[in-house]
């Protein structure tokens, strides 16, 4: 059985932050990874016609739900932002652009004050209302919704309606970090008065929702494709869509979904698998484009869930940072598509940041080879030599399970007893949200992604008190004070200053110990254009950019 | 003839009873559970977890939930999708024509090809037989996953003669979309009986009675048709009710290898889901092709022979 049929139906863990179970495939090619496009370069050429339909891949499985905020993953983040729009756009640059939210600002640190657009219409023609906002916003805080987006409102007080356009997020902390959540799909707007009355069949492929995006789904089989159509009244004409109808398809198969790419009956892709690269570089049927370091915010890490077992020392976990070829790895397992990562928030955070320098200056430092020696030494200092440590994988994942042979071997070469156990994905992802299954393992593998790139929220998911991937109870008061003096400035080189002193201080405490951050890998048919080339399609009407040429 | 068909589809309800109730076990049993699922990433308030399973039936015991099925599938309800929330009648609806329509050319592909080479082996001995013998040894060789690899490469890729991936329009397109699946599946199977044809045939053809009724000087044909094919067709008939049976699970392969929208995607997700009720359909859907398959060749094999039908033994 191939077992990429299986691939993770986990979303691995959340806030828009999440690992999903996304690995490259493994047959390592040598040829055609070198980067094709400059990380200057945020978009493909403009598509400018009219299409009557695009056929486009939806990711590895079908959502799960129509619902924008249910389940955090790549189909859901691919897909749903062209039907339900934040309220804030996000252009292929990561800047934040008027949507619903006709203008925004922080009058102070606490409070987010939002001026709705009055055009603004749901797709059955309803304004939307400041209520209907209140209500959106308001579902990633309560427990029956269970959003996926949840920890993004760790810091909200309340949502409330201060007058008939406009809402008010207070905050109980000063954040000026908070805004960008309102671009991701934890801030897409639904129709109240349908949600309610929906209930708990709201976003079934039966049911459906009511959105203010530029389509609407036409039709979903909840397994093999969905459909979309341009909403012909859309309340934004100058966002409107160029393709008459967009059809995904999932494809859990990546070579199914290279052969469906070069034959032409997909017009493209994002998040490609790196076992893919061999082919769809040679087809003619369009372009593959492969990024350069830090053009994702993908970051492959081991998660380290427990402070108490083989991995408690810090030296431990240093020994093993230190021991790690990168280089290695991202060119043998990646197939040369990915870059060593040296800070979990590597380029794919900053590189678009205007306080860019200061954060590469310290990136660089922290770039070393691999030293066997003075690793072994820190083993020998921290008597873990012979200690049994135990890392999980997702056994569905072939890059997976290769790194975590190269981690065994690593831990060899060091004097560490690694014990590596592959987990079945449904187990796998149940490692980030239940306790009890991550109580056996000292720390796992993850691919992590955000959907916009902020290091200091990469940073705060798992080494702060609150952060929803702090599977193993770290806290550093020091940590704690420059995240939260991170996300309290808006100035980007105050900010930046707060960040590098955490960073500083994980790369010593290693909760997460940072292995390789893989490049942009996504391909598109010479028949269209206009796709992103930046992970600013995750949440985003991004279709509404691809036209014909 | 009536009295073994009512035996068969008693044996086919007992049958259907048995495995619906075996999947529905060992699902409940394998770790996991369908609401996590729908929680993605998130760890869900107690409450809002305990919500979910209430609305999911989760929260009852095995027996009850069993027999909820069980009633809701004797009304002709299949229950409702846990994860998406569609009737579970409209997810496998979607795609099993396709599966259906693939297995059928399939089967069609494997019953001209296999009995064609088997007899052109059996009778023409020598250099012919030579050559499908050693065709057939590395055909059954070939399993579903890597002639598609091969199909593809070749007949889409280089020669562009069928789509890689995915149907066309209309009924035309479905069929040239399904014509290299077909294929992929059909190479193992037609190794198979063409192998199972020519040794049948064969021995038919040593024994004595037509022997003596060639050398009476019979006409060829005439000894081929009645005393030849008729007695050879029994193994023949059984292999291709088993064949055909295998296929459906080979469809969850190769539909996945050519991106066909059948049921075999669902299948594959729902299993690593706990989507109890799809996996109950689409499972007993696959038994009871299974079981349907076998009594098919059984009455096939009941016509042929009229010995089968007066002692209504069929094993």
């Amino acid at each position: 059985m191939n077992t990429r049929l299986l691939r993770a139906a986990v979303s691995g863990s959340a806030v828009v932050l999440l690992a999903a179970a996304c690995g490259p495939g493994s047959t390592a090619q040598k040829a055609g990874t070198e980067s094709n496009f400059s990380t200057a370069q945020v978009t493909t050429a403009p598509g400018t016609g009219k299409l009557t339909d695009l056929a486009w891949s939806g990711d590895y499985r079908a959502p799960y739900s129509e619902d924008p905020v249910k389940t955090a993953d790549y189909p859901e983040e691919t897909v749903l932002g062209n039907v339900c729009e934040p309220l804030i756009r996000v252009a292929a640059d990561y800047s934040m652009h008027p949507g619903v939210a006709a203008s925004w600002s922080q009058p102070d640190p606490k409070h987010v004050v939002l001026q709705l657009d009055p055009r603004a219409r749901f797709s059955d023609g309803r304004p939307v209302t400041a209520e209907d906002v209140v209500y959106s916003l308001t579902r990633n805080l309560d427990p029956a919704v269970a959003s996926n987006y949840a920890d993004a409102y760790n810091d909200v007080d309340t949502v409330t309606a201060t007058g008939p356009a406009q809402v008010t997020v207070a905050l109980t902390k000063p954040d000026y970090i908070f805004v960008r959540n309102l671009g991701t799909l934890g801030a897409a707007v639904v129709e109240k008065a349908f949600a309610v009355k929906a209930g708990a069949g709201f976003g079934n492929a039966g049911t459906g929702v009511v959105c203010t995006g530029p389509y609407t789904v036409q039709s979903f089989d909840g397994t093999n494709q969905m459909v979309l159509k341009r909403n012909p009244d859309y309340w934004d004409p100058g966002h409107a869509g160029k393709a008459d109808t967009v059809t995904f398809k999932f494809l859990a198969d990546p070579s199914a979904l290279a052969n469906a790419l070069s034959s032409g009956s997909l017009q493209g892709a994002f998040d490609l698998q790196t076992s893919t690269i061999a082919q769809l570089s040679k087809a003619a049927a369009g372009k593959l484009y492969i990024g350069g370091a830090g053009s994702t915010t993908q970051n492959v890490d081991l998660a380290v869930s427990s402070l108490t077992g083989g991995l408690a020392d810090a030296r431990t976990r240093q020994a093993l940072s230190m021991a790690i070829d990168r280089a290695g790895i991202a060119k043998a397992i990646y197939a040369g598509a990915a870059d060593p990562l040296y800070a979990v928030a590597g380029p794919g955070f900053w590189l678009h940041d205007p306080a860019a320098s200061t954060y590469r200056a310290a990136y660089d430092q922290l770039s070393k080879a691999p030293d066997l020696a003075a690793a072994t030494k820190l083993v020998q200092q921290a008597g873990a030599a012979g200690k049994q440590i135990t890392l999980a994988y997702a056994a569905g994942t072939p890059s997976q399970a290769q790194l975590a042979q190269v981690l065994q071997q690593t831990g060899r070469a060091i004097g560490l007893d690694i014990k590596i156990t592959g987990l079945p994905d449904q187990q796998y992802g149940s490692l980030f949200t239940d306790p009890k299954a991550r109580a056996a393992y000292d720390g796992f593998l993850t691919i992590n992604y955000l959907e916009f790139p902020e290091a200091a929220t990469m940073y705060a998911s798992f080494a702060t008190a609150s952060g929803v991937q702090n599977f193993n109870g770290y806290a550093n008061p020091a940590v704690q004070a420059a995240l939260d003096a991170a996300q309290a400035t808006d100035d980007p080189a105050a900010r930046a200053a707060q960040v590098l002193k955490a960073q500083a201080v994980l790369g010593q405490d290693l909760p997460w110990i940072p292995i390789v951050q893989p490049r942009a890998l996504l391909f598109q048919s010479k028949a269209v254009t206009g796709a992103p080339l930046t992970f600013s399609y995750l949440d985003n009407s991004w279709v509404t950019a691809v036209g014909a040429p | 003839m009536g009295r073994l068909l009512l035996r068969r589809l008693g044996g086919l309800a007992t049958t259907l009873l048995l495995s619906s109730l075996v999947i529905f076990g060992s699902l409940y049993l394998a770790p996991g559970s369908p609401e996590n699922v729908l929680f993605g990433s998130r760890m869900p308030a107690a409450a809002a977890r305990a919500a979910a399973r209430h609305r999911l039936h989760l929260d009852q015991p095995l027996p009850v939930r069993y027999w909820d099925w069980l009633t809701g599938v004797l009304h002709g309800d299949l229950g409702t999708s846990m994860v998406t929330g569609q009737p579970v009648a409209d997810r496998i609806g979607a795609g099993l024509g396709t599966t259906l329509l693939l297995v059928l050319l399939t089967m069609l592909l494997v019953v001209v090809v296999g009995p064609a080479l088997g007899l052109a082996a059996a009778l023409l001995p020598g250099r012919v037989d030579a050559v499908v013998s050693s065709l057939t040894s590395v055909s059954v060789t070939v399993p579903p996953f890597v002639a598609s690899t091969l199909l593809i490469s070749v007949f889409a890729v280089r020669l562009g003669w069928f789509p890689a991936s995915g149907l066309g329009d209309g009924l035309g397109g479905e069929i040239g979309g399904l014509v290299l699946p077909a294929c992929a599946m059909a190479v193992l199977s037609c190794g198979f009986l063409g192998r199972v044809t020519r040794n049948a045939v064969r021995e038919q053809v040593e024994r004595e009675h037509v022997q003596t009724a060639l050398v009476r000087g019979l006409p060829r044909l005439v000894v081929l048709r009645s005393h030849v094919l008729r007695n050879a067709l029994a193994p023949i008939v059984t292999a291709v009710g088993l064949l055909t049976a295998g296929t459906f699970a080979s469809t969850l392969v190769v539909e996945s290898a050519f991106a066909v929208p059948g049921i075999g995607q669902l299948t594959i997700q729902s299993v690593a889901q706990k989507d109890f009720p799809v996996v109950q359909a689409v499972a007993l859907l696959l038994v009871g092709a299974f079981v349907l398959c076998n009594a098919a060749s059984d009455l096939v094999q009941a016509v042929v022979d009229p010995r089968l039908r007066e002692t209504g033994s069929t094993s």
